[in-house]
């Protein structure tokens, strides 16, 4: 008896034919999604030359979608069955294990292709290090073949697992945990599905998440629903898509702003708990971190666009703000020289009695003797900046700083890589000598200067032995393009006696060499990054540029170092925001009897991309050396030909944020919505308006006049098929002609003889002439107040 | 924690991971994955919005009148405008028994509700009493459980639980209200029926045959049938416990039933909560189902006055004179 009930349960035609959309919505819309993700050329082409096994599919993309659709039958056909359907089910996974081992080699081959081409896109796009290695020996159509073959197996394999997931356990979260892992990685890694299969799919998740409720209700209800909701979800992706077109996209300003708030109010409760210090605890703690640069990791550029600095300063023009620069390269990371080879300084100043010896960060900012000399000569102007570090835990500071009193400014410069800030205190201020006023060249050899000149020869001239091969080798390359230098090459001194020039021209080397790409994709595994982007892809951006450089003025006999920061356009008075699309590298040289020098090396041509796309600021200081014959600490103030300092940079108040929808799209959006407001409107309007008018009609004092107005709608209803009874017609001939007014009763009869016919019209009416009829008429009132007046009411 | 509850933290919470994921992401999926959210909420509203206005209930008692301990049931009949079904109907329901006072609350909630279709809900019918069935906060959601709406309630269902009459032999009535004896029927009006006998001091003169009087020459009265035979009178005192009322109860029925077998009418006294006398004449089963319903639709005391409290009540002209008193324990009182 209850496998009969279960039976008749589980037939219902509308059941199977909403789990029929359902699966076929699901795993029609996963084939398409996952091949039109992973198989177009356009994704593939980012990381590698050559296309995938996986474009051969997407070419096959027909072939998929049938082998879907017939999957999903066949997975709902086992399913529905009133009587054994595990033994259907079983039997069809029984036949696709056998088919995978009679296919076992052409399946795992075709399963590690599949593999290697996913992870190995996720690993281009989103900078991860490790990405599938596999080769199976096979010719790019045998690779092809298994692929599909793999493909084909999987789609039925998890048609069945989707089968029981929609028919029978009916549960949203299992269907979106088995369709949504496949698309997750290139989801992640920003890549897009063609759009109506990935629709469809979207749609499959809504309508399981919109019946989740009455997943347990009557079979050709629940059928009936899935059958209304699948079409609706549709309908409501459709129109968001045309609201929100993906063309033209661009993140919201108010996700900006929130973003901006969002870690400021993070580090705000961060400096707070580093600000409380506790019961026992009395000591000045400092903050911050060299922050190394991973060149191996580095893929394609991503910003946010969120805040990272607020920066307000008395000077205006443009900033270099370094954060750190790293001497050591090793694994394709740049680090801190550390706290042993600083050591080795240290104890030489000790010995030499100079340990009250400022930091070796202010050299290049005028140390005490070089200052009195040169306000002898031209006291500089000094400008303070005040940073607010809203995004960040490093101490971000201008070049040529002076020195100051540490405590008061709450920074602290450790060794001679990067300044820490007091613990709780991120805003701090420095005080420095702006580029425009800084001195030319500065040969004051101060003691303290000598012993870190020594310090610096010693340890930032190492290179990894792997490199150091080919870099030199580039090296002589660089210097053999530009003839000026030919006859300085042999004697190493020309370029330590002029190291902003060799810094220059082996910026100039890979300008012609490499091409700027924001997009460039990570070095493959197991190989170096520098040498990879010199050698191979010849593509990269200011890491690899300002990486390069190091490494081949090293080659050179330059001592020289990697720094990060950010740039910004500061502006007198005003406070300016520094996003993290601003952040930037270079690279120092060192200049005897100055300190380290910022030099640019990459390619100015890249400061015309959009920020968003990856371009990096437009803060580009020269990479002119024929304007800068002497080492100036002014990098920024001598544009060269393609450097654009007078562009705007991005700030809070005139660059471009990003943010918002852009007009087009706005206008397509505010159509949208004031179309389909409007109809809505005049819909109701149209019901409602005469809903209102004949509701106070026949509810009015004057019970004549309501018999009348009743007995006019009567006549009306007579286009519709209605009838005017005998008694409503001699109703409104007493209410007409009669000298006496109509009793109350009397005029809720006329009022229920109009209620009753109504009904009558509603039961006899169907489809669309019922719902005009219902739309234009309202629904008859029924029970037992209907055609009372109100004041009858109970 | 209900599951609506649960449900709408949920929607929260994901709305709220849409929000983080659009605020510190980029892309256009994050865009979406937000506007979907949004928007998910007001499509599943605008699917459930025509079952969630015309949504009614409406109540029964199948069957409409059963034995202690028998099968009673509630059904509740879910009007559901459209094809759709409703998403999820909550409402909280009362069973109260008038009789013993004891009430009994349930929350029930009901997801994919189609049209028209009954739940049943079995009645408590442990004890005797007149059963009533009343649901309040009631509310119908949307297919997604965030928004609801509430419903009026229903007029309330009633069930009368009976006692079980006990095997009881009818009484020994005194003569001339025996077997043998014949009452006539108690009408009013042009046809009732009436004895005729002598005059007597006292008698009202609007009861003389005038027409009889001067025909036989002797003043003679008229006097009706009914207040002419005593009517035998079942009294029970109405209060105690519910098990000690339900046994009082089976031996009221099953003595009133006797008397009806035997073709007696009788009638029905007890007290109620307030001390006013109730009494019910039973001739046939519908009116021992109306004094049924006197009877059981009323609160019973734990504790009462019993009918002995009130000699003058029992000895009131008018009333039966005939008197069985409905005890637990064995006997009964008789009187003439």
């Amino acid at each position: 008896m209850r496998a009969v009930a279960d039976r008749e349960k589980r037939l219902s035609p509308l059941t199977l034919l909403g789990d029929a959309a359902l699966l076929l919505c699901a795993l029609m819309g996963l084939a398409g999604s996952f091949l039109s993700l992973y198989g177009s050329w356009e994704s593939i082409a980012v990381s590698s030359a050559r296309p995938t096994p996986l474009d051969l599919c997407a070419s096959r993309t027909d072939l998929f979608l049938m082998a879907a659709g017939g999957s999903a039958l066949a997975a709902l056909c086992a399913w529905s069955l009133p009587r054994f359907r595990w033994l259907a089910a079983g039997g069809l996974a029984a036949l696709l294990a056998g088919t995978a081992l009679f296919y076992r080699e052409g399946v795992v081959q075709g399963a590690g292709l599949t593999l290697r081409t996913v992870t190995r896109l996720f690993a281009g796009r989103v900078s991860w290090g490790w990405a599938f290695q596999y080769d199976p020996g096979l010719t790019f159509a045998q690779e092809g073949e298994v692929t599909k073959q793999f493909l084909l197996l999987a789609l039925a394999a998890l048609a069945l697992a989707l089968g029981w997931a929609v028919v029978r356990a009916r549960r949203w979260w299992v269907v979106l945990a088995l369709t949504l892992p496949p698309l997750l990685p290139g989801l992640l890694a920003d890549l897009y599905p063609r759009w109506p299969p990935f629709m469809a799919l979207a749609a499959c998740w809504c309508a399981m998440v919109l019946t989740d409720l009455c997943k347990w209700a009557a079979p050709s209800r629940r059928g009936a629903l899935t059958l209304a909701a699948l079409p609706a979800a549709g309908l409501a992706l459709l129109a968001i898509t045309l609201a929100l077109p993906r063309e033209g996209y661009t993140r919201p300003d108010w996700a900006l702003r929130a973003e901006e708030r969002l870690y400021a109010a993070g580090d705000r409760l961060s400096a707070f708990f580093s600000r409380w210090d506790g019961p026992f605890r009395s000591t000045i703690t400092y903050m911050g971190s060299a922050q190394d640069a991973d060149l191996s990791g580095a893929g394609p550029l991503r910003y946010t666009g969120r805040t990272m600095l607020r920066v307000e300063s008395n000077y205006g023009g443009r900033l270099y703000l370094w954060g750190s620069a790293l001497g050591r390269y090793e694994d394709g990371r740049w680090t801190e020289l550390g706290e042993d080879a600083y050591q080795e300084y240290l104890d030489d100043l000790e010995e030499a009695g100079l340990e009250d010896a400022p930091s070796p960060l202010l050299f290049p900012a005028l140390s005490m003797e070089a200052s009195q000399i040169l306000s002898s000569q031209l006291p500089p102007q000094q400008y303070t900046v005040t940073v607010d570090t809203v995004g960040t835990s490093a101490v971000f500071a201008p070049y040529h700083l002076l020195e100051q009193d540490w405590l008061e400014a709450g920074v602290m410069p450790v060794r001679d890589s990067y300044l820490a800030h007091r613990a709780g205190l991120p805003r701090y201020t420095l005080a420095f000598v702006p580029p425009d006023s800084a001195p030319g060249r500065v040969f004051v050899l101060t003691p303290q200067l000598r012993q870190y000149q020594d310090y610096v020869y010693g340890h930032y001239l190492d290179m990894p032995e792997e490199l150091r091969a080919s870099v030199t080798r580039l090296s002589r390359e660089a210097a053999e393009l530009f003839p000026d230098y030919l006859g300085y090459y042999n004697g190493a001194d020309r370029f330590r006696d002029s190291p902003v020039e060799a810094a220059l021209a082996v910026g100039r080397f890979l300008d012609g060499r490499c091409q700027y790409d924001p997009d460039a994709p990570a070095a493959p595994a197991g190989t170096d990054p520098v040498l990879y982007f010199l050698n191979e892809s010849r593509r990269g951006y200011c890491m690899h540029y300002a990486s390069a450089a190091a490494l081949m003025l090293r080659a050179l006999g330059v001592p020289a170092r990697y720094a990060q920061g950010y740039t910004a356009q500061t502006q007198p008075g005003q406070e300016v925001r520094v996003p993290d699309y601003a952040a930037h590298a270079w690279v120092e040289v060192w200049a005897d009897g100055y300190g380290w020098y910022p030099v640019e090396v990459t390619p100015a041509a890249a400061f015309d991309a959009s920020p968003f796309t990856g371009g990096e600021s437009s803060a580009a200081p020269s990479t002119a050396p024929e304007e800068s014959e002497a080492p100036t600490p002014a990098p920024s103030q001598e544009p060269g030909p393609s450097a654009s300092p007078s562009a705007p940079l991005p700030s809070g108040e005139d660059g471009p944020q990003g943010g918002g929808f852009d007009a087009a799209s706005l206008a397509s959006a505010a159509k949208w919505a004031a179309l389909l407001a409007g109809a809505g409107a005049l819909l109701w309007l149209g019901q409602f308006l005469p809903k209102r008018l004949r509701a106070r009609r026949l509810s009015g004092p004057d019970h004549s006049q309501t018999a009348l107005y009743a007995y006019r709608r009567l006549l009306r209803l007579r286009r519709w098929g209605g009838q005017v009874s005998a008694r409503a017609e001699k109703l409104a001939q007493k209410a007409r002609f009669s000298q006496h007014p109509l009793t109350r009763e009397e005029g809720d009869e006329a009022r229920a003889l109009l209620e009753a016919e109504r009904a009558r019209l509603c039961a006899c009416l169907s489809g669309v002439r019922l719902a005009a009829f219902l739309y234009l008429w309202g629904r008859p009132q029924t029970g037992k107040n209907a055609g009372k007046s109100p004041e009858n009411r109970p | 924690m209900t599951a609506m509850a649960f449900r709408r933290i949920v929607y929260v919470l994901t709305l709220t991971g849409a929000l983080l994921f659009q605020i510190t992401n980029e892309n256009y999926l994050a865009h979406f994955l937000l506007a979907l959210c949004a928007v998910l909420p007001l499509l599943s509203l605008a699917m459930s919005l025509r079952g969630m206005l015309g949504c009614r209930l409406a109540l029964a008692a199948l069957p409409a009148e059963a034995d202690r301990g028998g099968d009673g049931l509630w059904q509740l009949f879910v009007e559901v405008p459209g094809l759709l079904p409703l998403a999820r109907l909550t409402l909280r329901t009362e069973e109260e028994n008038l009789l013993t006072g004891r009430v009994q609350r349930r929350r029930l909630s009901m997801s994919g509700v189609a049209r028209r279709r009954p739940a049943d809900l079995s009645a408590p019918t442990g004890h005797c009493g007149l059963l009533e069935l009343r649901v309040d906060k009631i509310r119908v959601y949307d297919y997604l459980g965030l928004f609801s709406r509430r419903v009026p309630a229903p007029p309330p269902a009633r069930l009368l639980c009976r006692p079980i009459p006990a095997e009881t032999p009818p009484p020994l009535l005194p003569e001339g209200l025996g077997p043998s004896a014949s009452y006539g029927a108690v009408r009013r009006g042009p046809g009732e029926d009436c004895d005729l006998r002598d005059y007597r001091p006292g008698d009202p003169m609007r009861a003389v045959h005038w027409k009889l009087s001067s025909k036989w020459d002797k003043l003679i009265v008229r006097e009706r049938a009914d207040t002419a035979l005593p009517l035998p009178l079942l009294t029970l005192d109405r209060f105690g416990p519910p098990e000690e009322l339900d046994r009082l109860l089976d031996k009221l029925l099953g003595l009133s039933r006797a008397l009806l077998r035997i073709q007696r009418p009788h009638a029905v006294l007890w007290l109620d909560r307030d001390g006013q006398p109730q009494l019910r004449p039973v001739s046939d089963e519908k009116e021992l189902r109306d004094c049924l319903l006197a009877l059981l639709g009323s609160p019973a005391p734990r504790t009462g006055p019993g009918l002995d409290g009130f000699p003058e009540l029992l000895q009131a002209p008018g009333f039966p004179s005939f008197r069985i008193h409905v005890a637990l324990e064995e006997g009964g009182e008789g009187g003439g």
